[in-house]
């Protein structure tokens, strides 16, 4: 078993350095892109020719919610799928509330609330600015859900739940959120026949959300779209972070 | 400079290699199962760290796929064109680490019935209960 386990890995690692240097994995050391990044790097924000432009200065966001739109719903879809078996197989979770950090101190929990208030102004930065700064709907949320996991860890989940955390809010916050994805994806695609998940209006299809309204830069839908994926990640991590803190508290039934 | 940059490739490229073996080890041959979740998640980052130098640039001052300003002049996207690194393999890499940190819930909550349902989390250990409750 064990020579079995050193060759596997052995095997791996000499696969992988021949990977490796043969380019297998990309090239090394290039001081080119590829073509297809290059054109999106050109055409993420060309105020001077507007044919593909995402009117997002990054151009990650660009492609997420624009140029490769379809790969961040399907993902959506299997982080939907995922946290719902998470929340089958957890059925059964006790209704007795955990008093986890109740022997913290009252420094550690003064400071829990100061540093509570800005990880939430990070991480509705993140998602504000995620077109025109690095950031956007999925690192906003994961920085949001770190408090409700502080909130568990310097207090108790029944505090949490006094604060209007609760695992059904948490769904229903998180549906609407999805909800919202879906409306701005598809409602211009079945009424104006636009394309599925149109961001700037086209030369030959002039529909899109302006990517300036009064003094606001908006990205087109990219906005919208990161503030609903704020709310659908962060309620997501709520709802797990909740359940595996209650599982915490039952005993196993074996043995 | 091309020297110290091939030197640097092949240290970064050499230490991902080992992490990754160092996780198929863990995943293998550990017999706790939140240590083999563990390692899978030691897996998927050093992937993700893989796909992300892949879109890496050499040049001499590699710049993030980021415009600086909402006034671009025409000089800005040419110089964005020129030494911004590729912005396809970040966009992929973050829809890879939320679907590894919900795969990774998933394989908790899994662990956790398995521990509800045999007392244990080691591998051997829930084997030979199975074999009881069986035999």
């Amino acid at each position: 078993m064990r020579w079995f386990i050193a060759l596997v890995i052995a095997l791996t690692a000499v696969v992988l350095v021949k990977a490796v240097m043969d380019g297998c994995l990309g090239y090394i050391l290039t001081t080119d892109v590829r073509s297809i990044a290059e054109f999106y790097l050109r055409s993420t924000y060309n105020v001077f020719n507007k044919t593909y432009w995402a009117a997002s200065p990054e151009a990650v966001n660009a492609i997420l919610w624009d140029y490769r739109g379809l790969d961040t719903v399907y993902e959506t879809t299997v982080l939907f799928i995922a946290l719902l078996g998470c929340l089958v197989l957890a059925t059964k979770f006790s209704s007795e509330f955990m008093e986890v950090g109740e022997w913290l101190t009252i420094i550690a929990r003064t400071g829990v609330k100061l540093i509570i208030m800005f990880i939430a102004i990070i991480a509705l930065i993140l998602a504000f600015k995620g077109y025109v700064t690095p950031g956007g709907g999925f690192q906003g949320g994961s920085a949001f859900a770190i408090i409700p996991l502080l909130i568990l860890a310097a207090f108790s989940c029944k505090y949490l739940e006094n604060l209007g955390y609760r695992v059904n809010k948490a769904e229903a916050l998180r549906s609407l959120g999805l909800l919202a994805i879906a409306a701005i994806a598809v409602l211009p695609f079945i009424f104006l026949s636009a394309y599925f998940l149109q961001n700037q209006p086209k030369p030959w299809i002039p529909i899109g959300i302006p990517h300036v309204i009064t003094f606001i830069y908006t990205g087109g839908t990219i906005l919208f779209y990161n503030l609903a994926e704020l709310v659908v990640v962060s309620m997501e991590f709520t709802a797990i972070f909740i359940v595996l803190t209650l599982l915490r508290g039952e005993e196993h039934g074996g043995h | 400079m091309e020297g110290i940059n091939y030197l640097l490739a092949t240290y970064v490229y050499a230490s991902l290699i080992v992490i990754v073996a160092v996780a198929i080890y863990g995943i293998i041959a550990k017999p706790n199962l939140i240590k083999k979740v563990i390692a899978l998640t030691i897996l998927g980052d050093t992937v993700n760290t893989f796909i992300i130098l892949i879109g890496y640039r050499f040049v001499s001052k590699p710049k993030p796929p980021v415009i600086p300003t909402l006034h671009p002049s025409p000089e800005d996207i040419i110089n964005i064109v020129k030494n911004g690194v590729d912005p396809l393999p970040q966009a992929f890499v973050i829809t890879a680490i939320v679907i590894n940190l919900a795969i990774t819930a998933f394989l908790v909550m899994l662990v956790v019935r398995i521990y509800r349902a045999y007392g244990t989390l080691e591998m051997n250990l829930i084997e030979r209960r199975k074999g009881e409750e069986h035999g």
